[in-house]
């Protein structure tokens, strides 16, 4: 047996008069390795409420985790389970509430000899973990006329050893007018949520805090609307099990946009962002004194402040007449900026102190009667891009590149069965390296996709697809573009629908994959690679009222892997 | 009235010469500091897993030859192919932790050529303190192209490995 997923999905609800009942149950496992062995999870959710009062219940949950099941070796073979019940008891109503519960919380692990210990340094957890938990939360909602909510929960299980999870969340909104007479919003949102976990279970030590705060105005000035938005978040990230460095993440944010009508059809947009970001690095501590120290070192080299601002102006025109027509013209440029302050002296290993510049100018055509499908009929942009590494160890990397994308695309029906779709693109690329004048690439691509389906609207009887296109990549000298390696692909794929009126779906299908690689050696062009790859299969789909029963068998012929079966099976039942 | 504005403040800011998303001016490169260069044959391990830990897609190309080849069982990887996995699942800048590269042994074969060197390397490669992402034993042929320039030019896994180099960018290791 190749790799096999084996999934399952059981929902099951008992709504009385009286009470709500809710049983859900999920697995997932997998086999694959060779020999092979069993691994997975699966996940089982009690619920229970009174009718009366369906905030207040209790709930139990069980998750199972195996690994290495059916192995050669047994000893490798692993099982931890987490189990968690808990009853919770709320009062009050929208504008204020508040709730209450106790719980216990139990883990179990069995590990067996490649299992991980929950810190890189310590041997893996073994035998049954438990600890109590409770929680409180509350919730206010008032301020007469102006919503605002104010939330908080505190939750704590008591602490033990090797079993510790504790989550305090508080967030507040509030929402007003500034102008006063209610045709502006603006909004203030602020939120604290923190986690600190330790489990046996999910091998996991990790303290999370975030905190964020944002205003934004949004009004109207004449016929024109214009929004502006601020925020300012601080993440904390901490993982004492030695597995990832821990972070300090601040940012600021300004959005700015102003949009409107301008008469006979034209409208324009335009909005900024600019924002910056300082990400503090702590590495854990894995070693003796010097080697923290120079991790310490290291980190203070690595500490990045970003700084981002784009801006980008959209004018266009539309026009309903004629089948829909539109025209847009739009300019984006942007400039992305990453700086190393703590680091005066990079070496080569370093992050770069580095300058990410763009500039896209873009036209844009729709006609719909031309391309009902949504797209542009015609699309064209240049653009240019410009990454500048500040710092002489790394300047040398500084380059530039100059890109031109154009894309023609056009589907419609004729008469009630047959809607044709084509698509053409194009692509120039040219990079240059400011100093090193030796070094200049291109690249040359060009393809089409073109198609149709057969048959009424909603019930089509066959498509076809077809794919093809040619990358080119080279050196360029002055105008000249020398290719040194082509790319040639082939996408063909045919499908057929066939249905009844008991509620089968039948769908076959074929998808064949050609790619072939020739280089240019220096005297004259050779093969350097091909791959075909044919699929070829059927999709099966049965619905009706009380459930669905869908299914997938497909061949794979491929030149390079060996030629393989693909199967999959779902089925759902709803009484 | 607005647009007018910005439309104004767009020109003064064009006529003044001030250009908000322009980038800075780099300064001049440290000579060979910038892309460093295998001196010796058995340098190349070492500027490879370099090239590797300072996340620059250069200096996988420097290190690498333009005819690179990775093979292991009869399969075959383009340079190109190593390139592209390398960069798009080891350089991504959103990733917390820079790839280490650690390669334990460089065993020589004897060889006829003195541009051509066939050595056996034991490599391994994780993201920090992580897991490892591939490991295994390879024979890396190193070619010089210039007097005091060496390039990895073919790069061999053991064939009865699972964890290789090889199978890692074929679409990971099982």
């Amino acid at each position: 047996m190749g790799r096999t997923l084996l999934r399952h999905r059981l929902d099951w609800f008992d709504t009385s008069a009286s009470h709500l009942l809710r049983v859900m149950d999920t697995s997932l496992f997998r086999y694959a390795g060779d020999p092979g062995s069993w691994a997975g999870e699966s996940f089982l959710h009690v619920g229970f409420a009174k009718r009366s009062d369906s905030a207040s219940g209790i709930s139990w949950r069980l998750w199972n985790r195996t690994n290495g099941l059916g192995a050669p070796d047994p000893s490798i073979a692993e099982n931890a389970w987490r189990q968690w019940g808990q009853v919770r008891k709320a009062v009050g109503d929208s504008s204020l509430a508040g709730a209450v519960s106790l719980g216990a919380l139990l883990e179990h692990v069995d590990p067996g000899s490649n299992s991980l210990g929950i810190s890189v340094y310590q041997p893996s957890p073994q035998g049954l973990f438990g600890a109590g938990s409770w929680s409180a939360e509350g919730q206010w909602a008032g301020l007469g006329e102006t919503p605002a909510r104010v939330a908080g929960e505190w939750s704590d299980l008591f602490e033990g050893t090797s079993l510790r999870q504790t989550k305090t969340v508080l967030m507040g909104s509030l929402q007003a007018s500034l102008a006063g007479d209610g045709s502006d919003t603006a909004r203030l949102v602020a939120a604290h949520d923190s986690v600190r976990q330790r489990s046996t279970y999910l091998l996991t030590d990790r303290a999370q805090a975030q905190r964020n705060a944002q205003v934004s105005w949004s009004l109207p000035i004449g016929s024109q609307n214009m929004s502006v938005m601020g925020l300012w978040d601080r993440n904390r990230f901490e993982d004492y099990s030695g597995r990832n460095p821990g972070l300090v993440r601040t940012g600021v944010e300004l959005d700015a946009a102003i949009r409107g009508r301008l008469g006979n059809g034209w409208r324009h947009e335009h909005s900024f962002q600019w924002t910056d970001e300082e990400r503090v690095w702590k590495t854990p501590n894995t070693g003796t004194l010097l080697e923290a120290e120079l991790q310490m070192a290291q980190d203070r080299k690595d500490q990045d402040d970003i700084a981002q601002r784009g801006l980008v102006d959209t004018i266009g025109w539309s026009l309903e007449r004629w089948g829909g027509v539109g025209f847009a013209l739009s300019l984006a440029q942007s400039l992305r900026s990453i700086r190393h302050p703590l680091n005066e002296t990079p070496t080569t290993a370093d992050r770069p102190d580095e300058d990410l510049s763009k500039r896209q100018l873009g036209v844009d055509l729709r006609w719909d009667r031309l391309s009902w499908s949504g797209r542009s009929v015609f699309t064209w942009s240049t653009q240019i891009q410009e990454d500048v590494y500040l710092r002489a160890v790394h300047s040398a990397q500084t380059w530039e590149r100059n890109e031109n994308r154009l894309g023609l695309n056009l589907a419609f029906p004729v008469a009630d069965w047959f809607r044709p779709n084509l698509a053409l693109w194009a692509r120039e690329q040219r990079n240059v390296w400011r100093f090193l004048p030796d070094r200049r690439e291109g690249l040359l691509e060009y393809g089409t996709t073109m198609g149709g389906e057969v048959g009424p609207t909603d019930a089509p009887w066959a498509s076809l697809q077809w794919t093809r296109w040619q990358v080119k990549t080279g050196a360029t000298v002055g105008e000249a573009f020398a290719p040194d390696r082509i790319q040639d692909e082939w996408l063909p794929e045919l499908r057929g629908f066939v249905r009844d009126k008991s509620g089968w779906n039948v769908q076959p299908w074929v998808k064949l994959m050609w790619e072939r690689v020739t280089v240019w050696d220096g005297s004259e062009w050779i093969l350097d690679n091909r791959t075909i790859s044919q699929r070829a299969g059927v999709d099966l789909r049965w619905e009706s009222l009380h459930g669905i029963l869908t299914g997938s068998v497909a061949r794979v012929w491929d030149h390079f892997q060996a030629d393989e079966w693909i199967g999959s099976m779902e089925a759902g039942l709803a009484w | 009235m607005v647009v007018k504005m910005c439309l104004s403040l767009g020109a003064i800011l064009w006529l003044a010469g001030c250009d908000p998303f322009a980038a800075a001016e780099p300064e001049t490169p440290s000579g060979s500091l910038n892309i460093p260069l295998a001196a010796l044959a058995n340098d190349v391990p070492r500027i490879w897993g370099d090239a590797l830990a300072a996340r620059s897609t250069e200096r996988v190309n420097a290190i690498a030859s333009e005819q690179l080849v990775v093979a292991q069982a009869g399969k075959i990887l383009s340079g190109s192919g190593l390139t592209n996995c390398v960069v798009e699942r080891l350089f991504n800048r959103d990733s917390l932790v820079a790839p280490r590269w650690t390669s334990s042994s460089w065993t020589q074969e004897p060889t006829s050529s003195s541009d051509t060197v066939r050595a056996t390397t034991l490599y391994s490669l994780s993201k920090g303190e992580g897991a490892r992402l591939a490991h295994g034993q390879a024979i890396w042929t190193v070619v010089r192209v210039s007097p005091s320039e060496w390039r990895l030019w073919r790069w061999d896994d053991d064939a009865s490995s699972d964890s290789s180099m090889f199978s890692f960018c074929q679409g990971g290791v099982r």
